[in-house]
């Protein structure tokens, strides 16, 4: 592919085919496997193709109840209890990819429950959406200007699907949102860290 | 601006599928145009082809158009031109 830059020069991209990454030799290194999964999941669900994203592989599976990490209610609970240690200061992006994971994960099962046909699997995806929407609940709490859009965009998607007359409302709650947090994020960001 | 894009593509699904044809269209027309200030060429493609599949090749996507929210619903409700004729 050719991209035309500034000062009519061309620009000839060298960046890798999504196949290439997901067979990409650093796929075991834990930063390139979190980012990677991250983004399959944001791909999978803004291009509605489901076929590539293995449940297994997601971060709420792990958030399940008998998980046997036992750790006070801290800011810092919800990512212990899905295996994020903390020897060191967690770097900000890896909080993002996080969250970003946890996040499209979340509209995934949802909007996998509605086309599920059989009871015992929506029921089984709808539980797995409510845990990824509790995950990005908590965050919201404490840092609303820049979580509480992805908040109600998840709170709206389970009203959907429970047939709430509010769901139009949570909707627009969450555009409204995304539109007056926009120029935030990386200042709310910063901010969400600065209580460790 | 992909999370106002991805909230307003949602809520047109959403107005669509409750048979709130006008809102729906204003919704997706929204998430269009943010799409497209993203720069996510690829998935304002796959957006326009649903909404052309829903709402037939002629329908008027006014990108740039800014979202009304919020506005009441029992005047909203008296305004909508078109229901959705049936679910498939």
């Amino acid at each position: 592919m050719v991209v035309s830059l500034i000062e009519g020069r061309d620009f000839v991209d060298r960046f890798p085919s999504w196949a290439e990454l997901e067979n990409h030799s650093k796929r075991q290194n834990n930063d390139f496997s979190l980012s990677f999964n991250a983004h399959n999941y944001m791909r999978a669900f803004l291009f509605q193709s489901f076929d590539g994203v293995v449940e297994s592989e997601g971060l709420v599976a792990r958030l399940e109840p008998q998980s046997s990490v036992r750790v006070e209610r801290t800011p810092l609970r919800p990512l212990f209890l899905i295996g994020v240690s903390f020897t060191s200061r967690l770097p900000e992006r890896v909080f993002n990819l996080i969250v970003v994971q946890v996040f499209y994960e979340g509209l995934l099962f949802f909007h996998l429950a509605r086309l599920q046909q059989h009871q015992d699997q929506q029921l089984h995806l709808l539980s797995r959406g409510i845990r990824a929407l509790e995950f990005i609940k908590f965050y919201s709490d404490l840092n609303p200007f820049t979580f509480e859009n992805k908040y109600l965009l998840l709170e709206a998607s389970r009203m959907e699907l429970s047939g709430s007359k509010e769901t139009d409302l949570f909707y627009q709650k969450a555009i409204k949102s995304a539109q007056d947090n926009r120029f935030q994020h990386v200042s709310g960001n910063q901010y969400s860290f600065s209580f460790h | 601006m992909q999370e106002e894009a991805l909230a307003s593509e949602m809520a047109g699904r959403y107005l669509f599928n409750n048979g709130d044809l006008d809102r729906s269209l204003e919704f997706y027309s929204h998430a269009i145009s943010k799409y497209q200030s993203w720069g996510a060429s690829a998935i304002v493609t796959r957006v326009e082809y649903e909404v052309m599949q829903k709402f037939g090749t002629a329908c008027d996507l006014q990108n740039g158009k800014e979202v009304e929210l919020f506005n009441d619903s029992s005047e909203r409700q008296s305004s909508i031109s078109r229901k959705r004729p049936g679910f498939v």
